[in-house]
This record gives C-alpha cells, sequence and structure tokens, in this order.
C-alpha cells in the first residue's frame, strides 16, 4: 500500500480552494475588510484622478505651447501713429509669424466670445475697457531670449499699454500644473501606503484568526502554497474591489464635473469629450494594484508564519 | 522501515525527554508503545512526524533522515504519514467531512473524490450520519473517531497513534484497535502509544516499553 499523498491534484481544485477560503474570511471580517478596501479605493481614486489630469493637461499646454501668441495692447483713445509704430515693429521681428491687428470693437467682440460668463460684467462697465491690440503669432522655433527681447523693446514703447505674452503665462500654468501633479502623486503613494498597510493588517488579523487551522494543516503535511495562497487570493479580492469601486467613483465624478460646472472650462480649453483613463492606463493601474494585493497577502503570511 | 540511533530529545529546561533510543520497527509491523505519562511516548511520535527535532541522534523512516529535510519534503513526508493527536486537533468551524477531508481539500482534490474517500471512513468509524456535524457537537469519543478517519484519510504507510482511544469506552476501544488491524493488514506500519494494558493485550503485537525517557523493554507481548 503506498500514501495517497494528492500530489496528483488538479489547480483547478486547488483554486477553487483559495477562493473559497479567501470569500469565507473576507465574509467573517467584512467590517475591517470593507475599510482596508475603502482606503484602497481611495488610493487607487486619487491615483487615477492624477494620471487622467496628468493627460488632459499635457494635451491642453502642448496646444497652448504650439498656439503661443503675444499681445500688444495700445493705449486709449487709439493713435494711429503708435498702432502703426508697433505694428511695423511686431512684423519686422524675425521670431513673429503673422499679425493681426483688432480694433477695440473686434477685441470686444473677441472677449466675449472667449468669455461668455463675463458679458454682463462688461457691459455694466461704463466705458469699453479694451483699446486697439495688436496680436503676433510665434514662428514655432521662436527661441524663448529673442522673444524677450521683443516683449521688453515693446513694453518699452511710448502708447503702449501692456503686452501679454502668452509663454510666460504658460510656464506659470505648466509650473503650477507640475506642482500640483507632485501633490496629487505624493498624496497617492501616501494613500497607497496606507492602503497597503491596512490591508496586509487585515490580512494578519485573518491569519491569525486561522493559526490553529494553519499549524494543524502544517502536521497534517499541507504544503506552504496551501497556507499562503488563500492569502494572496483575499489580497487581490481585496485590490480588485477597491479598483473597481475607485474606477466607478472616478467615471461618475469626472461626468458630473463636466456635464456641470467643468463644461465651460471644456470648451475654453477645447476639450472634445469627457477625458478619461485610456486603456493602456487603466490596464496599467488594475494590473498594478491587484499585483500589490496579492504581494501584501503573501507578504502577511510570510511575515506571521516566520 | 524506522530506525532510532542513539536517539536523545531534551527541552530547554534541561529535562530529557529522551535518553539514548535505539528502535528499529519493520515494514508493516504494528507496534504499541507503552509507558507511564511522562515516559516519552508522546516524544517519540512527534519526533517520527518532524513536528520536533532530535536533541542528538538520528531518525530514519524508509530512506528519509527526517533532521536533514526541508520544509517541502518535510510536508510531503507528513502526507504519507497519518497521525491521531491525543487532544484530536480538529478544527471547530469545519464540519466532520471537512475536516477529515482536510489535507485534500487543500491539495485541490475534486469533491467528489474526497466525498467518496472520507465517507468510506467515517462509515468504517461508524460516523457516516454526523458528516454535517461540527466537532463541537460530537462526544469525546466521536471527536476521537473523526481524527482516526482524518489520518487514515491519505492512505498512510505509516500510522501513529497518541493514546488514540483515551476517550472511547471499551467496546468503542476495541472497535478501533480493529480498524487498526485492518489498517495494518493492508500494509500500513502501525505504532500506538498507550498505557491501556487491556488495549495491549487485546492487540498482542510488539510492546516497546519507556520509563524515563529510555526503552526498558521491547517483546513482543506485555
Amino acid at each position: 500500500m503506498s500514501a495517497l499523498r494528492h500530489e496528483e491534484a488538479h489547480a483547478v481544485g486547488f483554486l477553487q480552494y483559495c477562493f473559497g477560503e479567501a470569500w469565507l474570511s473576507l465574509r467573517r471580517r467584512w467590517r475591517v475588510a470593507s475599510l482596508s478596501t475603502a482606503l484602497l479605493a481611495g488610493a487607487v481614486f486619487v491615483l487615477a484622478a492624477a494620471l487622467v489630469g496628468s493627460s488632459q493637461l499635457r494635451d491642453v499646454t502642448s496646444r497652448m505651447t504650439e498656439a503661443a501668441e503675444l499681445s500688444v495692447y495700445l493705449d486709449q483713445p487709439p493713435d494711429a501713429g503708435v498702432q502703426a509704430a508697433v505694428e511695423a515693429a511686431v512684423r519686422r521681428a524675425s521670431v513673429v509669424r503673422a499679425v493681426e491687428v483688432l480694433d477695440p470693437q473686434r477685441a470686444t467682440e473677441r472677449f466675449l466670445r472667449d468669455f461668455p460668463d463675463l458679458r454682463d460684467v462688461l457691459t455694466s462697465l461704463p466705458e469699453r475697457p479694451f483699446g486697439t491690440v495688436v496680436e503676433a503669432r510665434l514662428a514655432p522655433g521662436a527661441s524663448e531670449a529673442a522673444v524677450d527681447q521683443l516683449v521688453a523693446t515693446l513694453r518699452a514703447t511710448a502708447g503702449v499699454d501692456d503686452v501679454v505674452y502668452d509663454r510666460e503665462v504658460l510656464s506659470r500654468v505648466l509650473l503650477t500644473v507640475a506642482v500640483a501633479q507632485r501633490l496629487a502623486t505624493a498624496l497617492a503613494v501616501l494613500l497607497a501606503l496606507a492602503a497597503g498597510v491596512a490591508v496586509a493588517a487585515v490580512l494578519r488579523l485573518s491569519y491569525y484568526a486561522r493559526r490553529d487551522e494553519i499549524e494543524v494543516l502544517g502536521l497534517l503535511g499541507a504544503p506552504s502554497r496551501a497556507v499562503s495562497g488563500p492569502f494572496v487570493v483575499e489580497g487581490l479580492l481585496q485590490a480588485l474591489a477597491g479598483t473597481i469601486v475607485a474606477v466607478l467613483l472616478l467615471r461618475v465624478a469626472m461626468w458630473s464635473i463636466w456635464r456641470g460646472p467643468g463644461a465651460s472650462w471644456a470648451a475654453a480649453l477645447e476639450l472634445p469629450d469627457v477625458p478619461f483613463l485610456t486603456w493602456q492606463q487603466l490596464l496599467t493601474l488594475v494590473a498594478g494594484t491587484l499585483l500589490a494585493g496579492a504581494a501584501a497577502g503573501w507578504l502577511a503570511s510570510r511575515e506571521v508564519a516566520r | 522501515m524506522i530506525a532510532l540511533e542513539s536517539v536523545s530529545k531534551s527541552y530547554g529546561d534541561g529535562a530529557d525527554a529522551l535518553r539514548d533510543v535505539t528502535l528499529t520497527i519493520g515494514k508493516g509491523e504494528f507496534v504499541c508503545l507503552s509507558g507511564p505519562s511522562g515516559a516519552g511516548k508522546s516524544t517519540l511520535l512527534r519526533l517520527l512526524l518532524r513536528e520536533e527535532v532530535a536533541s542528538a541522534g538520528r531518525v530514519r523512516v524508509g530512506d528519509l533522515d527526517l533532521a536533514t529535510l526541508g520544509r517541502d519534503a518535510r510536508q510531503t513526508y507528513r502526507r504519507t504519514v497519518g497521525f491521531v493527536f491525543q487532544d484530536f486537533r480538529l478544527l471547530a468551524d469545519r464540519t466532520v467531512f471537512e475536516n477529515v477531508a482536510t489535507v485534500a481539500r487543500v491539495m485541490g482534490v475534486p469533491r467528489s473524490q474526497q466525498w467518496r474517500r472520507a465517507s468510506g471512513l467515517l462509515q468504517q468509524v461508524g460516523l457516516q450520519h454526523r458528516m454535517d456535524a461540527y466537532p463541537l457537537q460530537l462526544s469525546g469519543g466521536e471527536q476521537q473517531r473523526v481524527a482516526i478517519a482524518r489520518a487514515l484519510m491519505n492512505q498512510p504507510v505509516l500510522l501513529l497513534a497518541d493514546e488514540p482511544t483515551g476517550n472511547l469506552d471499551r467496546a468503542l476501544s476495541l472497535e478501533v484497535m480493529e480498524t487498526f488491524r485492518a489498517i495494518n493488514a493492508g500494509g500500513t506500519t502501525v505504532l500506538m502509544a498507550t498505557h491501556d494494558l487491556e488495549l495491549i493485550a487485546y492487540v498482542n503485537r510488539r510492546v516497546v516499553h519507556l520509563q524515563h525517557g529510555q526503552v526498558v523493554g521491547d517483546g513482543g507481548r506485555p
């Protein structure tokens, strides 16, 4: 007679055992498991939102960079001599690709087209706030130094009220965006760490609750994978649930914002539709989270078993 | 089959549980380990399960030197051994069926196969009608029979039993002995620790007597 060691056991049966045990454990400790899953969902939500925001801001800033303009606002009342001198100086500059002159009427119309929400404010003013504007579209390869020199020259010209250079605004925007991205990433990392600790703690609790059973399993000859398997699956299930909740919440949140308060911003920034994660980003996010959940389960079982 | 060569086992407090024990048990033998409490019977069985390692000497089972087994090899070895624990070690939140089929379950053996084997064993120990009960719903004797069925689940080549009839009445004890005899007749080596002299007499096989951690008698009959 030889021992029946079950070495021929099926992988499917083993997976069923792991999922069954993990599900049972989650049901038994559903309160703490829900808490850690919620924390995990929060971390994934922030990370996914940061990813979406980064992608969209990259698109917007890229378009803004390509369409960088230099606007020269002339003093009121209009002076034909000043306008001609400024226009000539701008046209002469090698960094300028095209020039357009807007009289006060057209300048006002363009402002109202870009910012329709401010129509009431503008019409309530006693006099029209805009004078003539000379707008220059810069050549794509224009050097920053050359443009800075042109801006300085124009600002020093008599009859010029102000010179607005998009790239100056753009660099401020880019700086703000970079800071915001770093903050979001730091927050996501912190939340991910907190979620990891929470998931590992739940799994450790689960391990301690099954300590007697695990000891008996060991004495009966159960292989290590039979002990760590259910914990890995438990981590996976929590990670999966957290990711699904986070992605759904983000989708709903973005849809609500884009249909509500974000609609005018979307129009101003010429965003075609509600932006969301690409499939690649989504797959990376899911794979990363599942891997982290499985690792937390495996580490928890190894750490306590030591 | 089993060879203990000058085996000693001492614990941190300096107490010697076993002292210079040399013992050989052949394949297919049925051996009773007798002796008073504290004689070292349970320690010897734990060494053979590789739950503990000898402080000195060598414990061999078949071709295996148990002290040299790594974790995976140790677990594989344990799956060839059936062990009836003195305190049963049943899982309180699992049914009788799940307890008996524990190892098969964690190895992913299809449930139909688990069921077939476990129900046969439970019928053998007279508990087929309690398959869905939980251990705490059973009497001490019933729990012990579940532990015996679990030990036999893997068709072990070596069956180790630590006071397997401690909670059973005489009639059930004799039934369990008949079960062990049947298992032994199939080729499984049986090593049973007990201090019940009547049972030893009933079994009527080789008896190794331990006292103060030493073998003081090794003979065919009590």
